[in-house]
């Protein structure tokens, strides 16, 4: 293979692996999000003593929050929620809950300022 | 004012790249240009007038640090509003003591304040800007990395250094081609001797080569981390067709780059060669700027995997 060729093969891999990195590095961005929810989304369980949701990274305390509600949409938890201590983890403590469908609203801000925010049903048999 | 907010703080970012790419362009250029002040002036029996001028390094300098100051005072309120999901001016200023006193946000705003005020300090006079500047960009980019993404994990993790390196790495590279293409080397080109458009081109290819490595590098690191299988949105979001149209200005950038290293710098220096050069630096710098406004856009936009 002719010193040119070489070059420019060199050439086209630097620019596909940059393209590459450049494409992968931007798509990492992306925002904090739940990783595990207790209970979980759409299961049917006995009443539980709380909804706890591990996010994918750490959400800030102040405007991270968890509100539960009944099928009429009355919010059923007294308490407000709270933020583990490594900030990936919040809970709210909920009442004795009677048999019917909940929802778990959930808001979080990362770490990073961005706000996402969802909701998910549980049912308690 | 609910579609404002968004497009204002695409241009805060847009705002504080570009100023900070240009302050570490300029620390850089200053070095090559003041070595061929030197040849110029031996080359020639008639007066010159210095490449870049002291006094317009400094009003550079002054300029882009009183952007970066000015964006980073409006910055507590944008994070209000992208925290609260709301745009009411009244209710995100109120948010602010909050923002500033308990947040990982408020934190770092408080470092990057004290960054700022190096910077500041160091711009009123030429000796203080070679030691107190790197320290300050250098605390800035962490700062910009710390309230990013790379910080979920924790502070001071090595993923959060690399993405420190990554961004002074973009920086060093966005900041000289910028400067390079759109001042610097049509003022070398007018002193009509090809052999210095040269030796400035070597300095800036051999910088931006050096930056390219490291941008690679951090880059493959820090995806490898985060990555979740989102490259299938790239053409069905808003935020993926942005990176795709961001992508293509990378690579044109980078082929431009390619062909001035590889066709004309490893040629003989004549006057139409230096002219070519400058064309293509110059639509370098072009596509560099709109990579920069492309980047703002797509670090105020939610990837498609925070779709839940």
């Amino acid at each position: 293979m002719s010193r040119t060729l070489l070059r420019k093969a060199h050439l086209g891999l630097t620019l596909f692996v940059l393209t590459l990195s450049f494409a992968l590095t931007s798509a990492a961005f992306a925002h904090t999000h739940p990783a595990a929810m207790t209970p979980a989304a759409d299961s049917t369980v006995s009443a539980p003593d709380g909804v706890m949701i591990h996010f994918t990274g750490a959400v800030e305390s102040k405007f991270s929050h968890i509100t539960v509600t009944d099928a009429t949409g009355h919010v059923v938890n007294k308490d407000v929620s709270a933020v583990s201590s490594d900030g990936k983890m919040v809970s709210v403590t909920l009442p004795k809950l009677a048999p019917g469908i909940y929802t778990v609203n959930w808001v979080a801000v990362s770490v990073d300022s961005h706000r996402s925010q969802g909701d998910y049903k549980f049912t308690v048999k | 004012m609910l579609k404002l907010v968004p497009i204002l703080s695409i241009l805060l970012s847009v705002l504080t790249d570009a100023a900070y790419a240009l302050i570490v362009g300029t620390l850089l250029t200053v070095r090559w240009v003041e070595g061929l002040d030197e040849v110029m002036r031996e080359a020639t029996s008639q007066p010159l007038q210095p490449i870049f001028p002291q006094q317009l390094q400094r009003r550079l300098l002054l300029l882009c640090t009183a952007a970066l100051v000015l964006a980073h005072l409006a910055r507590p309120w944008f994070l209000a509003a992208s925290m609260s999901g709301s745009s009411d001016f009244h209710a995100n200023l109120a948010l602010i003591p909050t923002i500033l006193s308990s947040t990982h946000q408020g934190t770092l705003w408080y470092w990057n304040s004290f960054a700022l005020a190096v910077l500041l300090l160091g711009s009123y006079s030429t000796s203080l800007t070679r030691w107190l500047a790197p320290f300050s960009l250098l605390l800035i980019a962490f700062c910009k990395a710390a309230t990013g993404h790379a910080a979920d994990q924790g502070d001071f993790t090595l993923i959060e250094s690399l993405q420190a390196i990554h961004i002074l790495s973009t920086a060093i590279w966005a900041g000289t081609v910028l400067l390079s293409g759109l001042y610097l080397l049509r003022r070398i080109a007018a002193q009509r001797n090809p052999f210095a458009v040269w030796q400035y081109c070597a300095s800036l290819s051999a910088t931006a080569t050096y930056a390219l490595a490291a941008v690679l590098i951090t880059g493959i690191y820090t995806s490898d981390k985060q990555l979740n299988n989102t490259l299938t949105g790239l053409t069905t979001t808003t935020w993926g067709k942005v990176l795709v149209t961001k992508i293509v200005f990378v690579l044109l950038a980078l082929t431009l780059g390619a062909i001035t290293r590889f066709r004309y710098l490893r040629a003989h220096p004549t006057p139409a060669r230096a002219t070519h050069i400058l064309r293509l630096l110059s639509c370098e710098a072009v596509a560099m700027a709109i990579i920069l406004c492309l980047s703002g856009a797509l670090s105020n936009n939610a990837p498609p995997m925070s779709a839940m």
